[in-house]
């Protein structure tokens, strides 16, 4: 099927997913691009569509701003711009209702590249530590950027494992479906949100052997194995994603059973201790660099 | 109900007849007079007729039928301070009037605008709150803006907007609720409110009759003793089911606006930097909601009618967090099953019945066609 606008025509390859809001196609454009297509599910949807329109665009002016900021001090990027796709084009499709539609386009990468982190889990299959490592850093920097983009009214986007799509080989995560993004009502919501994604990467990381997933473009990989008998660093791992529930509770008595006092977090705060690990009350917690010697590198994030 | 439509020139001709052709003081003859008698005049006391009503504009036909004049009506209240600095809030609402009627109607094609652009003072104040019906003449809104009494002084907070938001949400009656859509309400103040109510007010405010009437229109769950535990967030939320409600902040006060946005939601309040940006952002907010304004021209729309760069910059993140195209859905709604929004020249049987003739009609021919032909579409 093609699909055009004014500024383009786009040829529908596939379904990805079939949202409560809006539809998301694997589409290619006039130069056999891929990219993808958002459209709303039905007519009365029109609004989500132009309201996650509004959000990535502000994600897109704010990463903008700063990535600016940033560069004033130093050599490296931030690359908040690869946590959200881009809007390329904006139209409602009038031989369907009028239903509205937007082109995404996912920065530096091949939208065919990414798949479903979730077969991982449908395919009763696991995660290596390595790549649940910088699943969850993506999270938590995306998180941290919701938090940068609007501080008095950060978007929130709830967190639904069906929704999040990956693309190893250049350390992308990604969600799919951004008509469910939203404003923050309260801290809690971040507070649930944080613990549902640290969950999703204890849940991938628990299951049996290596795991083997289907990208878009239909073909099969095979991603690293995992020998059956953990490591001392990685049940090292295991613990220090307990210990991201303890920070995102903010290390609340009740939860803690050093039963140490209340901290205050930010998803950046949480991001940076899960790399580089903290001191609390004359203890040390270790990090991801304790675990594995700077094996792993943070994600980039503002420094505040 | 007559086919009037509003038009600038009809406006100043209501001004001159009505005596008021200066720019201020607007009120002064009302506040006299309500200073010396102790009485609203009729035009805005709610204590008069108390349920507002938002009405379709009809004409008889020789056959006993009715044609509707004008469209489907839409109301448009406000709710303005007029304590302490806001205080010459009217003069503003009545110099102001035409631009806000045309820069709303263009985003209401096929409609017919409907306003009751209410005021309130504090429970300490002679008149706590003061609201027209729904008019749509020219003479009628220069005649009921004329007769208010805006406190002027005073000021403390919280204010008392609150008692304006319960008639708003039980004290109206609109032809469009009845079919499906909503109307727009404005709150318009610069600072927060008490949160709870108190049945003696109501009784100064609206007469002891008022909870008669308050069952009559629909809500007999209210009651003298459930008033006592009423909060301000439980009646915005029944605003909302007949209202896009919006609390329009103007200036930037934290601790009011954060007040108001645990009430209304983030994505409700809306601050503006100046009352004289009202008219403009009353109508973005119609736009965007009806979906006639489409949020990617919304800058551009705000570039046509405000200078500052910065405050066309800092309206357009305020308005376009609000819930787009709200009423669109609506619409497709009650399309959806079958009907038609009504306009001018529908024939009604009677004046009461919720839709026009043809629509009945059209209800009663097959309508597996449409549907049949739409399953064969291909869509993504």
């Amino acid at each position: 099927m093609l699909i055009k606008s004014k500024m383009g025509e786009y040829s529908v390859v596939r379904p990805l997913t079939l949202g409560e809001w809006a539809n998301h196609y694997l589409v290619t454009d006039g130069e056999g691009i891929a990219r993808i297509l958002m459209v709303a599910r039905r007519p009365i949807d029109n609004g989500k569509v132009d309201s996650t329109f509004v959000a990535l665009e502000k994600l897109l002016e704010k990463s903008d701003e700063l990535e600016q900021i940033y560069s004033e001090t130093s050599d490296k990027k931030l690359h908040y711009d690869w946590l959200f796709p881009t809007v390329l084009d904006r139209f409602s499709i009038a031989s369907q209702a009028d239903r509205k539609a937007l082109v995404l386009e996912y920065r530096d990468a091949d939208p065919r590249e990414f798949f479903p982190l979730v077969q991982v889990l449908n395919q009763n299959q696991r995660l290596d530590f390595k790549t649940s490592a910088w699943v969850l850093g993506r999270f938590l920097k995306l998180e941290d950027f919701f938090e940068l983009a609007d501080e008095k009214r950060p978007l929130y986007l709830p967190f639904v494992q069906q929704n999040i799509l990956i693309s190893p080989e250049n350390h992308r995560m990604m969600p799919l479906d951004w008509s469910r993004i939203t404003r923050r009502k309260t801290r809690d919501q971040l507070e649930t949100n944080l613990h549902k994604e640290v969950s999703f990467i204890e849940e991938l990381i628990n299951a049996k052997s290596f795991y083997t997933l289907e990208t878009p473009k239909g073909d099969f990989r095979k991603y690293r194995a995992y020998s059956a008998s953990l490591a001392e660093a990685d049940k090292g791992y295991l613990e220090l994603l307990k210990l991201c529930h303890w920070l995102i509770d903010g290390l609340d008595v009740t939860n803690d059973p050093g039963g140490r006092t209340r901290l205050t977090f930010d998803p950046e705060d949480i991001h940076r201790k899960f790399y580089h690990g903290y001191c609390c009350d004359g203890r040390n917690y270790e990090g991801l660099d304790d675990l594995y010697g700077r094996e792993f590198h943070p994600f980039t994030t503002l420094p505040r | 109900m007559g086919r009037d439509l509003f038009t600038r020139t009809s406006y100043e001709a209501a001004r001159v007849a009505h005596k008021v052709t200066k720019t201020s003081h607007v009120t002064r003859e009302a506040e006299q007079k309500a200073h010396s008698t102790g009485k609203l005049n009729p035009a805005v006391d709610p204590a008069v007729d108390m349920i507002r009503r938002s009405l379709m504009r009809f004409e008889p036909k020789d056959d006993g039928t009715f044609e509707v004049t004008v469209g489907c009506p839409i109301p448009i209240e406000s709710t303005c301070d007029t304590t302490g600095s806001m205080g010459n809030n009217v003069d503003i609402a009545m110099k102001n009037f035409p631009d806000l009627y045309e820069l709303a109607a263009e985003f209401l094609p096929g409609y017919d605008p409907q306003f009751a652009l209410g005021i309130f003072g504090d429970v300490c104040d002679r008149f706590v709150f003061q609201r027209p019906q729904f008019e749509m003449t020219p003479g009628a809104i220069v005649n009921y803006l004329k007769n208010m009494v805006p406190e002027h002084a005073g000021g403390d907070v919280p204010e008392d907007p609150h008692y304006g938001l319960f008639a708003a949400a039980y004290m109206t009656s609109a032809y469009a609720n009845r079919i499906g859509l909503k109307g727009y309400h404005f709150l318009i103040t610069d600072a927060s409110a008490h949160t709870r109510f108190s049945y003696d007010t109501f009784v100064r405010i609206f007469g002891d009759k008022f909870l008669e009437r308050v069952h009559e229109n629909g809500f007999e769950n209210i009651s003298k003793e459930s008033i006592s535990s009423l909060s301000i967030g439980e009646v915005v939320l029944d605003l909302l089911k007949r209202s896009h409600a919006y609390m329009i902040h103007i200036g930037s006060s934290w601790g009011s606006s954060n007040f108001w946005e645990q009430i209304y939601g983030a994505e409700r309040v809306v601050m503006i930097p100046s009352t004289e940006y009202l008219p403009v952002v009353e109508a973005a907010i119609i736009g965007l909601t009806e979906g006639t304004l489409d949020v990617g021209d919304l800058k551009g729309y705000l570039k046509k009618h405000i200078q500052p760069v910065k405050v066309v910059n800092q309206l357009a993140t305020e308005l376009e967090k609000i819930d787009l195209r709200a009423q669109e859905a609506l619409r497709y709604k009650i399309t959806g099953d079958g009907h038609q929004i009504p306009k001018a020249g529908d024939i009604f049987r009677s004046k009461t019945d919720l839709w026009p003739i043809s629509d009945e009609e059209s209800l009663e021919s097959d309508p597996s066609d449409d549907s049949e032909a739409s399953e064969k579409l291909e869509w993504v």
